[in-house]
């Protein structure tokens, strides 16, 4: 892996097989009812699930709107959906998060999906790409000072146990 | 000339010295000496981005006897993590909300 760019994951196990949790993601009809900010309802613009495919939707509460884009990258069917996630404008055009945050334009994901036993692991990656030197370093030193920070507090425990 | 310097989390890691100053310090405090040993650059150098990070609230330095530590106060950095951590946030409601689907 590129050291300059450490990934952050999340990872959920969900009670139904792989190409069920899979499925939920490729289609527009299943992202419509589950995808998208609580409270909020998605109205999908277009959705092309395929390698640069792109998926434009429309969040709605009220008054309030907000546009959202997925341009996918790798998919392989049923293991890996890759696919780069930012806000955007009424034409599909990649836009600034609607609120006050030095929060990236684009964030790059990777979903993978493994199956044991009839329950699926699914593992979110992500990290930002054309960020702004200044969400570089914002990530990096979040990283970098975790990282090491827990790092230097395992090596101690380690340390501890041995001696017992 | 006299622009303000931004003194701000972002300015105290925006420099790859301060960030590394700050990977350093995190795990131990140390003296200013045994910092500036660490890096290839001068000692005033050091000292003037120790100075940074203590106008932009990361680093403190404490009086032990003689010694003057520096001490990271990683707390500061948690306002950069916002962001990571509203994205996370997110990503787990979608998973709740992806859970209660896939029970349909």
């Amino acid at each position: 892996m590129n050291s300059q760019k450490k990934q952050f994951s999340i990872v959920r196990e969900f009670n139904a097989s792989k190409q069920k949790v899979f499925n939920a993601f490729s289609t527009a009809e299943a992202m419509e009812q589950w995808w998208g900010p609580a409270g909020m309802n998605i109205i999908v613009s277009s959705f092309d699930f395929s390698p640069n495919g792109k998926f434009h939707y429309k969040m709605e509460a009220g008054d309030n709107v907000m546009w959202g884009l997925f341009v996918f990258k790798t998919i392989i069917n049923p293991d890996v959906i890759e696919f780069v996630n930012s806000f955007s404008d009424e034409d599909g055009n990649i836009a600034k998060p609607p609120f006050d945050m030095d929060f990236p334009l684009e964030i790059f994901n990777r979903l993978t999906f493994e199956e044991t036993n009839g329950i699926t692991k699914v593992t979110l990656q992500g990290h930002p790409i054309n960020a702004t030197d200044n969400q570089e370093a914002v990530y990096h030193s979040i990283t970098d000072s975790m990282i090491e920070g827990f790092g230097g507090t395992f090596d101690k425990l380690d340390a501890y146990l041995l001696k017992r | 000339m006299s622009i303000e310097a931004r003194r701000d989390v972002y300015q105290a890691i925006a420099d790859p010295t301060r960030r590394q100053i700050i990977s350093l310090i995190a795990q131990q405090s140390m003296n200013l000496n045994a910092i500036a040993a660490q890096f290839d650059v001068s000692r005033p150098a050091i000292s003037q981005h120790i100075k940074i990070l203590t106008e932009c609230g990361i680093v403190v330095i404490k009086q032990q006897g003689r010694e003057r530590y520096c001490e990271a106060k990683l707390e500061a950095l948690n306002e950069v993590a916002e962001w990571v951590e509203q994205y996370k946030h997110f990503w787990n409601k979608q998973f709740d909300s992806l859970e209660k689907f896939l029970k349909k």
